[in-house]
């Protein structure tokens, strides 16, 4: 599923957030990333998800090779394969609830209500359905992170990158969150998750240890 | 899309409004400023328009006045001419005119059948005709100098049946005498009084008129011509009541006569006629130099009014070649000042539709969009505001249709090109 080779990222003031790492993920697995503080895992999944480009070697993704196609075609291949949730949620504050779900609609040149119906499935499934036309500044944490999880896998992407989505949240939420992503890898999906908590990890199928930039193998 | 751009303008809507409000503002400001030229321009031409009325007018005015003055005249002279005529002498064109007038009489003589031949003629500018011989002579019993006039009576003219005579007749051996030559000496009518030596009974006196015919005595003109042994000669012949009504009447007359009696020269006398035909003449002179007198005045003023308004003109198109591109400036900065706080603003949600796989140039529309928007909103409420205090031609509609739109997308191109075209990591991190 995921192929990286030899992947390095030094920013500028000769920092260095990733350091030779290579690695392969296979598909259907959830996986839990962890580290101290700036050990470079925000680092390691903006390059997997094409966010930023590394210093110097390569991420396959179904084979494609992620930096080696043009901006253009990395968005689609974004929009089409990778969905993203972070600690501080990212929610658009103009829009409800429904429409920060359907918003990825948009990267795909579609209307803003195709994926309304799923989505409202979803938010059922997610017991956000009295919030369903609340916009993000009156929700819970919780509540953020449900509809951006809702809004990472309204289309289905085959890779969901998950930065420390749990940082904000209370065990509750957490474990409602955790238990969403062991679901979603279960259909075949792959997710890594990105956390402190090793409780957290200790749910997910593997451990990936990383340490100044380099993994750790255990 | 157009869904995601709405929302986000409601959402900040204080930006949005206060970018059009820039444009709109700016570009009213430039458009009433233009149309104060306009205004001003307009109010030349309405000035300059109302004095050269004012000046026709005026001109038509003086014509008008100029013209009954001048009628009311020829009407006075026709109705003069009517009931006096006026008096021409006839004398030989042997001597000086000045020579005759000088002296009140011509020595050179005219054959007394001149009289006749005209009387006989056609001639329809003069009515009674009078040969005279006139001299100059001493009173001996009188010792003083006085003029001597022979007369004979009207010579009646041929064409014309009944002419009441404006001249008593004088008989033979009569004399009529001047006011000078009756008064002192208390002659009346009836009395005998010798003159050189012939006595001559007193026909008639006259009540003083002018010093020369006060002075004159009038004896028969077959008498006067043996006296001077000038048989058959005259040394004038006054017409009297002369009708002829163009403004040159002496040259009709002369005209006239010349083809008659070809060697004589002509003198009018002063009469009203004549006063009043010179009176025309002045009066349509001093009309004329009034009348150029109103055009000068008229066109310095007109001058004056066009140099003064053109300095205005100038002063007030400086203050617009310096204010519209400054107020075009403004609307710029502010809308680039708005756009970055926008942008600012939306770092985060640039970040994000990155993320979700959103392309950089669709990102990028999102901004260029909003800015359309607020620039066709601005041109329209500028072209509306604008209608309430100026006309707009075509040309200017075109610009304040266009000119907001084109502000607005260049004042939002950089900015949002700035923030579209960043990695997407860095716009989603720090916030
Ligand atoms: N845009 C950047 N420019 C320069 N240095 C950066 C940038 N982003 C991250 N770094 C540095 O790279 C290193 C790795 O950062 P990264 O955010 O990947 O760590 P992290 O493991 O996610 O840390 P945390 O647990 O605190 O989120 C750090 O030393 C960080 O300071
Ligand atoms: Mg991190």
């Amino acid at each position: 599923m995921i192929s990286i080779q030899n992947l390095s990222m030094i920013y500028p003031g000769n920092v260095t957030a990733l350091d030779d790492v290579s690695l392969e993920i296979e598909a259907g697995k959830f996986i839990a990333l962890q580290g101290p503080s700036g050990s470079g895992k925000s680092t390691l999944l903006s390059t997997l998800s094409g966010l930023v480009r590394p210093t110097s070697g390569s991420v396959k993704i179904d084979g494609t090779s992620l930096y080696e196609i043009s901006p253009a075609e990395r968005s689609v291949l974004r929009a089409e394969n990778i969905g993203m949730i972070f600690q501080n949620f990212h929610l658009l504050p103009y829009l409800n609830v429904l429409e920060n779900i359907t918003l990825p609609s948009v990267a795909k040149n579609l209307p803003l209500d195709h994926y309304a119906s799923e989505a409202k499935s979803l938010i059922d499934q997610l017991e956000l359905g009295h919030r369903i036309s609340h916009h993000p500044a009156k929700l819970s944490a919780g509540e953020c992170q449900r509809v951006a999880f809702a809004r990472a896998i309204i289309s289905q992407p085959k890779l969901l990158l998950a930065d420390e989505p749990t940082g904000n949240l209370d065990n509750k939420n957490t474990e409602i969150l955790i238990n969403l992503f062991k679901d979603y890898a279960k259909q075949g999906n792959t997710v890594i998750m990105v956390t402190h908590a090793d409780a957290d990890a200790n749910q997910a199928d593997q451990v990936i240890n990383i340490a100044d930039g380099k993994l750790i193998t255990s | 899309m157009l869904h995601l751009i709405l929302r986000e303008i409601k959402h900040r809507r204080g930006n949005f409004i206060l970018s059009i409000i820039a444009i709109a503002l700016t570009l009213c400001l430039s458009v009433y400023s233009i149309s104060l030229l306009d205004k001003f321009d307009a109010e030349t031409t309405a000035s300059l328009q109302n004095h050269e009325t004012e000046v026709k007018q005026q001109l038509t005015k003086h014509n008008t006045e100029t013209e009954t003055v001048l009628k009311n005249l020829e009407n006075d002279i026709r109705k003069s001419m009517k009931g006096l005529g006026f008096n021409v002498y006839l004398f030989s064109n042997q001597e000086p005119i000045e020579a005759i007038k000088e002296r009140g009489y011509s020595i050179k003589t005219l054959p007394q059948a001149y009289a006749n031949k005209l009387a006989d003629s056609k001639v329809v500018t003069i009515n009674h005709l009078l040969p005279q011989l006139a001299r100059r002579t001493e009173w001996k019993e009188q010792n003083r100098n006085i003029m001597l006039i022979g007369v004979a009576g009207q010579v009646p003219m041929a064409h014309r049946n009944h002419m009441k005579p404006i001249m008593q007749p004088l008989e033979p051996g009569t004399v009529f005498l001047g006011y000078d030559l009756h008064k002192p000496l208390g002659i009346k009518v009836g009395d005998d009084v010798t003159i050189n030596g012939t006595s001559y009974k007193v026909a008639k006196t006259y009540p003083s008129r002018d010093f020369r015919d006060d002075g004159t005595a009038w004896i028969h003109l077959a008498e006067m011509q043996k006296l001077y042994n000038l048989e058959g000669k005259i040394s004038s012949i006054k017409c009297l009541g002369c009708n002829c009504a163009s403004a040159d009447r002496v040259g009709t007359i002369r005209k006239e006569l010349e083809a008659i009696i070809p060697d004589v020269q002509i003198i009018e006398v002063g009469s009203k006629a004549l006063a009043r035909a010179e009176t025309r003449v002045k009066t349509s002179s001093r009309a004329d130099t009034m009348r150029a007198q109103i055009i000068t005045q008229g066109n310095e003023k007109m001058q004056t009014i066009q140099t003064t308004r053109a300095e205005s003109r100038k002063s007030l198109e400086s203050l617009n070649t310096f204010l519209i591109p400054l107020l075009l400036i403004i609307a710029f900065i502010t809308l680039t000042v708005l756009c970055i706080l926008n942008v600012k603003h939306r770092k985060e949600e640039v970040g994000i539709l990155r993320a979700l796989g959103t392309k950089t140039s669709k990102v990028l529309s999102l901004f260029l969009i909003r800015a359309l928007i607020i620039g066709v909103i601005a041109a329209v409420i500028t072209i509306i505001v604008s209608l309430t205090f100026t006309k707009l031609d075509q040309q200017m509609l075109i610009i304040l249709a266009f000119a907001p739109p084109l502000i607005a997308l260049t004042a939002t191109w950089l900015p949002a090109l700035s923030v579209t075209s960043q990695q997407p990591l860095n716009t989603l991190r720090h916030d």
